[in-house]
């Protein structure tokens, strides 16, 4: 078991130092000059050459490739972000900050998603080919199917300018977050049902229960010790999908609902070309993604043992 | 008694099975041979509930076959648990679901009679034998006792040293245990050696049911005689006969 986690940790670490030097080295070869954007952001304004010139020594942008890269990794390896390009400030707080608007977000998204996703599934699931497996499948269908944007405008148009029960845009209430995690947890809940279905139907077909189905084993217990655990392999599968899901929903919704979050806070560091935000947005995405598949990873092993002994 | 009261089955659209009957008493064993889609499988999910008939009926004793609670030993060993748990776990999931204590003397007596080390209990499907998992099968089908066993094709993924072997296994302890057992195959030799009665399965009917004496000297012409022939022919009869 040590020697998995070891080997998981080590993917980790690799994948994380594979991020970190693929958003740097794109950013540096991106076209276009990154101290006038910069000097751009921080004035607001055309600005002479000199002070292109000098924003670019500023920032550390006037040596190679390589020692940029090192002059940033150095102070990342300790957890310091470094200072924002366009206003010196250090980029720590402000991503903190974003991040309390978007990761209750987010979860909210998850839970809404699950909540919608599992009963229908379920419901769904109980008899197959039927109208009520249709009628769940055709629900999931239609809300994989309406984009983002499409839903959230929707569900303004209906709740905050028809009903008037919700307000549309801003982050100064918890009531101001009820459309935008609706709206991204019926995105999720749609792809959720399926994957849910799917996953009861395929394990109600294992070979071996018909062996114990009629032996006064009760159908809770059968759904408790084998259906559930070998429907949950795939459902796991696609959770851990969902979170990219989810965090690049954020950033549309963001925009929609007119919230503060990672998305603005991203959309405005990569026009501004400050590298040391967007690095440490990407840096901190691919962590929240490495950190997910790891624990989905140390799931399934806890789901079926089989899983570890054989990549032991 | 197993009473299967002039049924029929569909599969789907098509009628697998029609005008079924036949009965089997405690500490009796019925052998249904024939060939493969002859409605054996169906026969089998049929007796267990899994297909309803269209007509006729099947009952244990006057009741409902579920409510003695019979049991399956299935085709393939090893596919026939869950592949996650220990067998251990898979072994006394009927005793554990009708809430009784877990017996150990009936265990150590099931895997003598069975041949089988305690120890591999333990293991996972995969971690054992085909053998091995074929008798942990039969092992977890009697640990509750139960009045009917099926069995379906218990011994073809087996090889023949294991075959005869098994065939002997459950045959003793049908005698101790005086289970009925009904035993789908598709090996005429088998079916000779260890059952009461053969019934002759073809296209979804019974074309004879008879005893494995009366199977071999005087099968019904046409298709029963046809079958023996063939499995004389192979060899497989004479030495079961």
């Amino acid at each position: 078991m040590s020697k998995t986690l070891f080997g998981l940790l080590l993917r980790t670490l690799v994948v994380l130092a594979g991020t970190a030097f693929l958003t740097f080295a794109l950013l540096w070869n991106a076209p276009g000059d990154p101290a006038a954007a910069i000097a751009m952001a921080r004035f607001d304004a055309l600005l002479s050459q000199e002070v292109i010139d000098q924003v670019r020594e500023e920032v550390g942008l006037n040596t190679s490739f390589w020692p940029a890269f090192w002059s940033w990794l150095g102070p990342l390896l300790c957890f310091d972000f470094g200072n924002s390009a366009v206003t010196g400030r250090p980029v720590w707080p402000d991503l903190w900050g974003a991040m309390t608007y978007t990761f209750p977000l987010a979860f909210a998204g998850l839970m809404i998603g699950l909540g919608v996703a599992l009963p229908l599934a379920i419901f769904a699931a109980k008899r197959p080919g039927r109208l009520s497996d249709r009628i769940a499948v055709a629900i999931a269908s239609l809300g994989a199917a309406i984009p983002a944007y499409w839903l959230g405008l929707l569900l303004i148009l209906l709740f905050a300018v028809q009903l008037g029960w919700l307000p549309a845009m801003g982050a100064r209430t918890p009531a101001h977050a009820i459309l935008p995690a609706l709206t991204l947890g019926l995105g999720v809940a749609a792809s959720l049902t399926r994957i849910i279905r799917s996953g009861i139907l395929e394990a109600r077909g294992q070979a071996f229960l018909p062996a114990i189905q009629r032996r006064g084993v009760p159908e809770a217990a059968i759904g408790r010790d084998h259906i559930a655990p070998h429907a949950a392999i795939p459902v796991i599968t696609v959770f851990g999908l969902e979170l990219a899901f989810l965090l690049e929903g954020a950033v549309l919704v963001e925009v929609i609902f007119g919230r503060p979050g990672l998305g603005t806070f991203l959309v405005s560091a990569i026009a501004a070309r400050d590298f040391p935000q967007v690095q440490a947005v990407v840096l901190l995405t691919a962590l929240v993604f490495v950190v997910s598949n790891l624990i989905i990873d140390l799931l399934y092993r806890l789901i079926d043992p089989r899983i570890g002994e054989r990549d032991a | 008694m197993l009473t299967v009261d002039t049924i029929a089955v569909k599969r789907g659209s098509k009628l697998a099975l029609q005008n079924i009957a036949f009965t089997l008493a405690a500490g009796k064993t019925l052998a249904v041979v024939g060939e493969s889609g002859a409605g054996k499988s169906t026969l089998i999910a049929a007796i267990l509930g899994f297909l309803k008939p269209i007509q006729g009926q099947i009952a244990w004793s006057g009741q409902p076959v579920r409510s003695c609670r019979p049991a399956l030993v299935m085709q393939e060993p090893r596919a026939a648990f869950n592949p996650v748990l220990p067998l251990r776990r898979s072994v006394l999931e009927p005793v554990v679901a009708a809430g009784q204590s877990v017996p150990e003397a009936r265990i150590k007596r099931l895997c003598d009679g069975l041949e089988i080390k305690e120890e591999i209990l333990e293991r996972r499907p995969n971690e054992v034998s085909i053998g091995q998992a074929q008798r942990v099968g039969i092992l977890r089908a009697l640990i509750a006792a139960p009045p009917l066993v099926l069995f379906d094709e218990p011994l073809s993924a087996l090889d023949a040293v294991t075959q005869k072997h098994t065939a002997r296994l459950i045959r003793d302890l049908q005698a101790e245990e005086g289970f009925a057992a009904l035993i789908v195959t598709h090996d005429l030799g088998y079916a000779v050696a260890h059952s009461d009665e053969i019934a002759v399965l073809r296209a979804g009917q019974i074309e004879e049911i008879s005893t494995p004496q009366q199977f071999v000297t005087a099968p019904k012409a046409g298709y029963c005689q046809a079958l023996r022939d063939a499995a004389i022919a192979l060899g497989g009869l004479e030495a079961a006969a």
